[in-house]
């Protein structure tokens, strides 16, 4: 069901754009962008209903049958992390490939980092399964855990990075501010790092902040997250106890 | 075949849920585990299943450890902790394939069909999430069935099962410890003089006695008599016996007979018929108080 929706999603706006219904961006760059405008949230949306009970599960009844079978729970964390990140870059991968596709198809080009945008895609698949398969080591309920990782990537972190823009602090911490690098590599020119914009408004003035991730700092994030969330997971994983399961 | 805890302890936040539980479990059979609520059974099937770990001591398979490698370990182990479930997207001949290939085995249609006879499965084909609590139970011992291991730790197995259930699954167990160990925790006695051939006694995380079936109903018998008198029970003397310490309780079964417990010893046992006796005693019997009998006795 997850996996249909994604897929429809994916086709809004070339959809849109090959209708005639929205009119068509003027470069194929803008439009690449357009497309795949909305793949880092729903990508990470799909890897939390996927994975975010990968690790739960086995906190209630089923985890009776599943952590007395002789099997290291190591294995069975890696294989579920695996199954998850397959399924997630495949998705992903589709989004992209449509966007790409569709564009080639429209303007008779695609845009020019293509392959590092699928490079960098599937780092980030394999950052966001192994961020959620960590919430989903915390939790009992695998629906609470589903439930807060969905809360964290798309309310949470977008939030703290709103917030954090107007005080002028660069959100490095984040996974979905590292996501942006894949929007931004479909531009003809990546951003620069930091704008600082004033907007007067009578006697106010605010400033609003905006950072972009350079490519190999998004990259390391990404890295980072994997790395750090894998091996959290993992020790909680093979140190939780059953004492009692729902 | 072996199973065996050396001086396990685990504490769960304040309360010490096992404290100092030695046993070893040798060879083929069925060795049950008697306890009342929270006397610590399934925190120790817990600890030989991989569910927890030891707080002090080790719960040993064959010699291999379990907390430090339960993989090892669980190889020759099969269990039913708790209120375990079979997985809900499967169907049951699903599941019970998986449950046998996770063992290096393959179950064929005849081995499958048997075991859904014996415990009245329901179609292979139903998922798994749309099965009643019980039916759920009876396809996770079906799991368990295929799955051929030399150990068997069962908790409660017949928890939740309706008394024809029941039945047939202590009939299983009577064939299964034929050739495997089968490590088997109960608060229903007669199921475990039924089915096991020794019998471990846990109170409060403590191990209090342990024994085969016959020995313990033995022991514990002979510490009750049976008294029947040629007129009505004198309860005011039996009422003085034990106010001066000879009895230690007494219980009117009828008319004319009455149950009495005293400390086991042949000069109390020779105290109490001499009192009596005058007041006209027409039979006395050691009492056949069965292993229920002792259980209450020792959960006193």
């Amino acid at each position: 069901m997850v996996l249909p929706i994604y897929v429809v999603i994916a086709l809004i706006f070339p959809i849109l754009y090959g209708a005639n219904i929205l009119q068509k961006p003027p470069n194929i760059n803008d439009y690449t962008s357009s497309a795949l405008g909305e793949l880092v949230s729903f990508t990470v949306l799909l890897v939390a209903l996927l994975a975010g009970d990968s690790i739960s599960q086995d906190f209630g009844r089923q985890g009776f049958f599943t952590l007395t079978q002789p099997v290291r729970r190591s294995e069975i964390m890696l294989a579920r992390t695996f199954a998850a990140f397959i399924f997630s870059a495949v998705a992903m991968l589709a989004w992209i490939g449509m966007g790409l596709a569709t564009g080639f198809a429209f303007y008779g080009a695609v845009v020019a980092n293509w392959a590092l945008i699928l490079a960098i895609s599937i780092l980030f698949v394999g950052s966001a399964v192994s961020f959620v398969v960590l919430f989903s080591s915390l939790f009992k309920s695998p629906s609470i855990s589903v439930v807060i990782c969905v809360l964290v990537v798309w309310i949470v972190m977008p939030i703290i990075t709103g917030v954090l823009d107007l005080v002028g602090i660069e959100p490095w911490f984040l996974l979905t501010y590292a996501g942006d690098v894949i929007t931004y590599l479909t531009a003809a020119s990546y951003p620069v790092h930091f704008i600082s914009t004033p907007i007067s408004e009578g006697s106010i003035t605010i400033t609003v902040n905006s950072y972009a991730p350079y490519v190999w700092e998004g990259a390391l994030i990404m890295v980072a997250y994997f790395a750090a969330s894998l091996t959290f997971a993992w020790l909680i994983y093979s140190r939780k106890e059953l004492r009692d399961a729902s | 075949m072996e199973l065996v805890a050396d001086n396990l302890v685990k504490k769960l936040g304040r309360t010490t849920a096992l404290d100092g539980v030695s046993f070893n479990l040798e060879g083929k059979g069925c060795f049950g585990y008697l306890g009342p609520n929270g006397a610590g059974k399934t925190t120790t099937m817990k600890l030989f299943t991989n569910l927890l770990r030891p707080t002090k001591g080790s719960a040993r398979v064959n010699g291999v450890e379990v907390s430090t490698e339960p993989a090892k370990a669980l190889k020759a182990v099969s269990s039913l902790v708790e209120e375990p479930e079979p997985y809900s997207f499967m169907t049951v001949r699903e599941f019970m394939e998986f449950a046998a290939r996770i063992r290096n085995r393959r179950v064929d249609d005849d081995e499958i069909k048997g075991v859904s006879e014996r415990l009245s499965l329901p179609r292979p084909d139903e998922l798994c999430s749309r099965l009643s609590k019980g039916l759920k139970r009876r396809v996770f011992l079906a799991a368990l069935l295929v799955q051929g291991t030399d150990i068997l730790v069962l908790d409660e197995p017949t928890a939740g099962l309706d008394p024809a259930e029941s039945v047939v699954f202590r009939n299983i167990i009577q064939e299964l410890k034929k050739e495997k160990l089968i490590f088997l925790s109960s608060h229903m006695l007669f199921e475990v003089t039924q089915v096991c051939d020794r019998v471990t006694f846990l109170n409060k995380g403590k191990i209090i006695e342990t024994g085969s079936v016959e020995e313990l109903t033995r022991k514990y018998t002979s510490k009750a008599l049976r008294i029947e008198f040629t007129g009505k029970v004198p309860a005011t003397a039996l009422g003085q016996l034990k106010a001066q310490g000879v009895i230690l309780s007494f219980e009117i079964e009828g008319e004319r007979i009455s149950l009495v417990r005293f400390d086991g010893t042949e000069e109390t046992r020779k105290q109490i018929v001499d009192s009596l006796y005058p007041l006209g005693i027409r039979n006395i019997n050691d009492a056949q108080l069965g292993l229920e009998q002792a259980y209450m006795e020792l959960m006193k």
